[in-house]
């Protein structure tokens, strides 16, 4: 029905009626930065891992600090009880790749050196990976131009 | 002529309710004076806030009026609910809601106004209190009998038709059914089949798709949908096309019905209760109300009996009705003379109850305060169609009163003058009636 309506179901948790209402946005926006962060975190709830992982790599390489300056308080982001709901549950994945894949995205939101751990553990399950390897890359180029930034001011 | 932005904020600061504005994303972009006033919360410590981090409702989370409106494409009037104030208090509030949209019509934002209910809650509060039965005021046999069967069918879902005259309560015991009934938390949807035009109607009950007709811009979904879980009430239901009433016959059936202009079957689990003030045994054989429905709704069937044929009612009601004007009026008016108090008593009320309560208004306002209500302040309408009779209007008023004197007495250990204080008589009045039935 709407971005807004998505939104909602957003800030009180429903993610799989979310999930619904920013992909139909997303046909109309595909562009729409601020569905697909969002869109990312109900993926990672919905089961959706690989789709979320899409989402994430496509966000990632556009503009990695769009989802690096994520504030829990201030974006009423959802991603540390998350990560806190994650721990609790280890062991309950079936596949340890998707686990390391979703605590990467969820990281990605929170602390980027997290998350850069998570994707190279992924990686080293799934070698062949371009997504994950790139979104590593682009984590650590990131990284090392915020250090130059610091050294230079 | 456009009113500048500047204007609009002065005109949306000034007025009395509460108003508060939010954007896509559910942030608070205005509040205003009023807004500060009832919630105790300054501007600076909202604006910019998600919404549910300031109001603290439990509605944010289950039936967030705006999501509601979009969902439903239908703004919001007098929706019940609750926010917490900055002091941590709870306070009940009724609120109004619309969608802000954009030049694609898409929502951008959203509006809601609303203002402090706790005054009115507690007045309410208060009179429930003193009805005899889930708001209903009522101690006569036949009233007695019916909240017996509200209490029987607690359990059940089944529908109900409750028939009456205009004014009865008709309403006040479809809601004590919903109450009393298993599905009191779920949704209670009331729509009055009268007052829609009959080809908006089926739209209204079970919703439409985007281009169903004219003005079907978006989609939208019904009652029907939206009561899912819950109970609907239908008032005034005889009154329904006949279109309807087969959409409606299949909802009973099988619980099943299509969107206006959607080919889509749907699925809804509601109870129906459903009121009339016509005589639908008319109505099912001039053939305006289909049989088949007619049996489908009446498996529970409430007679309501129009007051003149249950006068023991009119004192409590009198009584009621009083102590609900002194708590709005914030008057002391305890009594009322002997002479309207039989007046009342032998007038027809052809508009029943609610008849009742507007007369008693009107010469409520009109009586001073701390005086009794007397004959003089009584609508001429009233003074002129009362029975002349005066044995008539003894042997009524004898008889209607003696259950209720009785109980009431009981109640008050025989203490005569707290009795006729909560009958809302005179001490002589009350003496006078015990001597009349033999108990002085």
């Amino acid at each position: 029905m709407s971005e807004m309506l998505g939104n909602q179901y957003f800030m009180v948790r429903k993610y799989f009626d979310a999930k619904t209402e920013y992909e139909n946005e997303l046909i109309k926006y595909p562009a729409n930065k601020s569905i697909l962060k969002k869109l990312i975190i109900c993926l990672t709830q919905t089961g959706e891992v690989q789709k979320a992982l899409d989402h994430f790599y496509k966000l990632a390489i556009t503009d990695i600090e769009y989802i690096i300056d994520t504030d829990p308080v201030r974006d009423d982001c959802p991603c540390v009880e998350l990560i806190e709901q994650l721990k609790k549950s280890i062991g309950n994945y079936k596949n340890v790749f998707d686990e390391q894949v979703i605590n990467g995205i969820l990281w990605g939101y929170c602390d980027i050196t997290n998350s850069i751990q998570h994707f190279e553990k992924a990686a080293l399950i799934d070698r062949s990976n371009r997504k994950i390897t790139e979104i590593i890359d682009v984590m650590n180029q990131y990284i090392s131009k915020s250090n130059t930034l610091i050294q230079l001011n | 002529m456009t009113i500048s932005d500047k204007l609009k904020d002065h005109i949306l600061e000034s007025i009395g309710e509460g108003v508060f504005t939010v954007d896509k994303d559910f942030r608070i972009n205005f509040f205003n004076h009023a807004a500060e006033e009832i919630t105790g919360f300054k501007k600076d410590e909202v604006l910019g806030n998600f919404c549910k981090h300031i109001f603290k409702s439990k509605l944010c989370y289950t039936e967030c009026p705006i999501a509601l409106v979009i969902k439903s494409n239908k703004n919001i009037y007098d929706f019940e609910s609750s926010i917490t104030k900055s002091s941590e208090e709870i306070i009940p509030i009724k609120l109004n809601a619309a969608v802000l949209y954009n030049d694609n019509r898409e929502p951008r934002g959203g509006i809601v106004t609303f203002r402090d209910i706790s005054e009115m809650e507690k007045i309410r509060k208060d009179l429930e209190k003193e009805t005899h039965f889930n708001g209903i005021v009522g101690v006569s046999k036949h009233m007695q009998e019916i909240f017996s069967l509200i209490k029987e069918i607690t359990d059940s879902v089944a529908p109900v038709l409750i028939s009456g005259e205009s004014g009865t309560g008709k309403e006040l015991i479809a809601n004590a059914i919903q109450k009393t009934s298993m599905r009191r938390d779920k949704p209670f949807i009331k729509i009055n089949c009268a007052v829609l035009p009959p080809q908006l109607l089926g739209s209204e009950l079970f919703g439409h798709v985007k281009g169903a007709f004219t003005d079907a811009v978006k989609d939208r979904i019904g009652r029907f949908e939206l009561a899912d879980g819950g109970t609907v009430f239908l008032d005034e239901v005889a009154e329904m096309p006949q279109q309807t009433q087969i959409q409606l016959l299949r909802v009973l059936q099988e619980g099943t019905f299509e969107r206006v202009g959607e080919s889509e079957t749907r699925t809804t689990n509601v109870r129906v209760v459903a009121a009339t003030n016509i005589n639908i045994e008319k109505a099912l054989n001039e053939g305006k109300f289909r049989e088949d429905l007619f049996y489908r709704l009446n498996v529970i069937p409430i007679t309501v009996k129009p007051l003149r044929e249950r006068l023991d009612d009119i004192i409590p009601l009198i009584h009621h009705f009083i102590h609900k004007f002194n708590l709005i009026y914030k008057k002391e008016i305890e009594d009322i003379s002997d002479e309207t108090l039989e007046l009342l008593h032998s007038y027809n009320w052809p508009g029943n109850i609610r008849e009742l309560e507007n007369v008693l208004e009107f010469a409520y306002v009109r009586t001073k305060k701390n005086n009794n209500i007397t004959a003089q302040q009584l609508p001429p309408v009233i003074k002129s169609k009362s029975v002349k009779n005066v044995d008539v209007e003894e042997n009524i008023s004898v008889s209607s009163g003696t259950s209720y004197l009785i109980k009431v007495l009981d109640k008050n250990k025989w203490n005569k003058s707290a009795a006729a204080k909560e009958l809302g008589i005179g001490r002589t009045t009350l003496w006078r009636k015990l001597k009349e039935i033999g108990l002085e």
